[in-house]
């Protein structure tokens, strides 16, 4: 009973450092960061998250986009990120300040889309890819997702966000593909994916 | 601090179905249940294998939400660690404790509860992950309404667990016993606190990473690590008739997984936006976590030593070898794919998804196919006939992992190597990996086939040759007749 009771009491000593350290201390202490704001310009980094943006968090977390696309970018010494233009510098956790949710991943089937809105900023794109990626990339591996968009009559003017395809993706006559809520609300949050504002702890290397 | 003694292990051979009566039924529910989930599990993981190979499969549903890759990949190991190693070992383990406290067993319901309500927490994540609830944080996708069965099982199982220790009747304390209870009191503990923080209280952005890690590093190594290591170190030394080699080697295994282990995960996403030294400690820990796994797996190797010539007829042996061996060459693996020079390389690749495989599918689930083949036969009383069955889903098993593990890795390493010159595209560097991810679609198919061996093993065992406690045969699968098990 003793030696059980001073196993399990380690147990919890040995568990609770690990426990402390990577769950309560990332907790309380990234509670307290605070925005950067440039002394000349007044600017504020991070910018706040658009309202349209956050509701995309739950359309990205639900349809798994994290099982295939990373959200950081690495340091030059850590990984070509970099060089890959998938960033100007590294990440650091005040990117990430204002984000409701935070999808790192951990894996890159596809590019990474910590600056996919700073590369991309037509929400047409978006939607073309995320109706048919091969719409945009011939080659591309990643899978359609068409129950994000409607397909309904034109009542009077086309809908102004309409998708323009051609083809055999276009609609039949008199109708037209236009994205639903959900496919709105998650090119809002792929458009607000934009670190491109400096930051001191995180200084852009030299060419 | 001082680690039970293992020695005692081996006088519990014949004590078999001593307790089987109550605890029959939950130990047949989660042996079941986990079979099916391992089904589920390969099924969908086919499926996901074969969308991400080719887009243009016939397979990818672009119309249908619940069919898409980024829910169905993560159901599938949702399911293979929750639903199939998590279930099994569970199972083990209260056969185990059981055996060990040698007392009428108190609360027998408690386990049968927990299994059901378990299996319907899984029901909940798969149609939650499926319907487009997902949380979408790696290993963590199920909802909270999914999550919190799941957990509250597991806090049932975990009081079970050591009121049985405590209340046991037999004093002697061993290692495996310790091993299974921190099992317990970890899982609870870092299931809990995990999707406490991260769907309860909703931390701040940039503290999600690492809790969600963390907890990974728990689950790897606090949680399915103890459950395979307690059951090899219980049922290889009841098998071979022999006490482990040495209980200091037990003891460095014991304590530096359970030092080290909970520092693990973090590894999993370096370069991320994360305090330095909580980087180099998980890295560090990563490399330490080798010295208990090898002190494991030499000892494992010591123990059996002389007593290899048993793993060719005893295959319940044979698994449970073959996956505790495994399990060393995996972390040495882990640890030189941590490495910074070597991980900047090979991070976000096909590879360390395949390093993650290894652990799954190598150890824990050889270890668990292991532990069944030794409990079922003891828990109905009958032995086993279609021992080539056995056989072939060992064989089925090993081609499977190979398979799996080789190309992933291969394509991992092309994948790496690309991605670090910017000269080639992305879309190049994905088409480097292709003609290996084929062997990946084929590594899916074996491991389907592996499944359905064992689960025709499974099932056989029911129309089998009745067997009595005091035979001198074995009742565990034995290839060769002659070969005595005193």
């Amino acid at each position: 009973m003793n030696r059980l009771s001073k196993t399990i009491g380690g147990v919890f000593v040995l568990f609770g450092m690990s426990w402390w350290g990577l769950a309560v201390y990332p907790y309380l202490s990234f509670a307290t960061l605070k925005a950067n704001v440039d002394p000349n310009t007044k600017a504020v980094a991070p910018p706040d998250v658009p309202g349209a943006a956050q509701q995309g968090y739950r359309v990205y977390a639900a349809n798994g986009c994290v099982s295939c696309h990373s959200q950081f970018v690495r340091d030059k010494s850590e990984g070509g990120d970099i060089d890959r233009k998938w960033g100007k510098r590294r990440t650091v956790a005040r990117d990430y300040m204002k984000d409701g949710q935070v999808f790192l991943g951990a894996a890159r089937v596809g590019p990474d889309l910590t600056n996919i809105g700073v590369s991309q900023k037509d929400p047409q794109w978006f939607y073309r890819l995320l109706y048919d990626p091969r719409l945009i990339d011939s080659e591309t591996t990643m899978p359609g997702y068409r129950w994000l968009f409607r397909d309904q009559a034109i009542t009077g003017q086309p809908a102004q966000n309409a998708l323009k395809l051609e083809g055999a993706d276009a609609p039949r006559p008199g109708r037209e593909i236009v994205p639903t809520a959900e496919a709105e609300a998650l090119v809002a949050y792929l458009l607000s994916l934009k670190r491109d504002y400096a930051l001191p702890e995180a200084p852009a290397p030299q060419e | 601090m001082s680690v039970p003694n293992q020695t005692a292990d081996l006088q519990l051979s014949r004590l078999v179905t001593g307790n089987g009566s109550v605890l029959r039924g939950p130990i047949l529910l989660f042996f079941v249940s986990g079979l099916f989930w391992l089904l589920v599990a390969v099924a969908l993981w086919l499926f996901s294998a074969f969308q991400v190979t080719d887009p243009f499969s016939p397979l990818v549903f672009p119309d249908v939400a619940w069919l898409t890759y980024g829910r169905v990949y993560p159901v599938a190991m949702d399911l293979l660690v929750y639903g199939w190693v998590s279930m099994i070992g569970v199972g083990a383990a209260i056969w185990i404790l059981d055996s060990m406290a040698e007392n009428p067993l108190p609360g027998g319901y408690l386990p049968l509860l927990a299994g059901i309500i378990w299996n319907l927490g899984l029901v909940f994540g798969v149609w939650g992950v499926l319907g487009g609830g997902s949380t979408g944080k790696e290993w963590l996708e199920f909802p909270i309404y999914a999550a919190f069965p799941i957990w509250l099982a597991e806090i049932i199982m975990a009081i079970w667990a050591v009121a049985l220790v405590i209340g046991r009747r037999s004093k002697a304390g061993y290692i495996s016993q310790a091993f299974l209870l921190t099992a317990f009191i970890a899982f609870a503990w870092a299931y809990g606190s995990a999707n406490g923080f991260l769907q309860f209280f909703k931390v701040s952005g940039p503290a999600e990473p690492a809790i969600q890690w963390w907890y990974f590093g728990c689950l790897v190594s606090l949680w399915l690590t103890p459950l395979g290591v307690g059951m090899v170190y219980h049922f290889v030394p009841l098998l071979i008739g022999r006490p482990l080699y040495s209980a200091k080697l037990a003891a460095i295994s014991f304590w530096g997984i359970v030092a080290f282990g909970g520092w693990t995960g973090i590894a999993q996403i370096l370069g991320a936006p994360l305090p330095a030294w909580i980087q180099t400690v998980s890295v560090v820990a990563n490399v330490l976590l080798v010295v208990p796994v090898l002190a494991f797996a030499t000892n494992l190797h010591l123990t059996m030593k002389g007593s290899f010539d048993l793993i060719k007829p005893n295959l319940a042996l044979r698994f449970l070898v073959t996956g505790g061996l495994v399990f060393g060459l995996a972390s040495i693996w882990n640890a030189i794919t941590t490495f910074r020079s070597i991980n900047r390389i090979l991070e976000f690749t096909w590879a360390i998804t395949a390093r993650t495989d290894l652990f799954l599918i190598g150890f824990m689930t050889l270890v668990c196919f292991g532990a069944i083949y030794y409990i079922l036969p003891r828990l109905v009383g009958r032995s086993w006939r279609y021992t080539k069955l056995i056989q072939m889903h060992f064989w089925f098993s090993i081609v499977a992992l190979g398979t799996l593990v080789f190309d992933l890795t291969i394509a991992g390493v092309m994948q790496g190597f690309g991605e670090m010159d910017p000269q080639v595209s992305f879309a190049a560097v994905i088409d480097l990996g292709k003609p290996f991810m084929l062997g990946y679609g084929l590594a899916a198919i074996f491991l389907g086939l592996s499944a359905l061996l064992g689960l025709g093993a499974f099932l056989t065992v029911f129309v089998n040759p009745a067997w009595a406690p005091d035979s001198e045969e074995a009742p565990e699968p034995v290839i060769n007749e002659e070969v005595s098990l005193a």
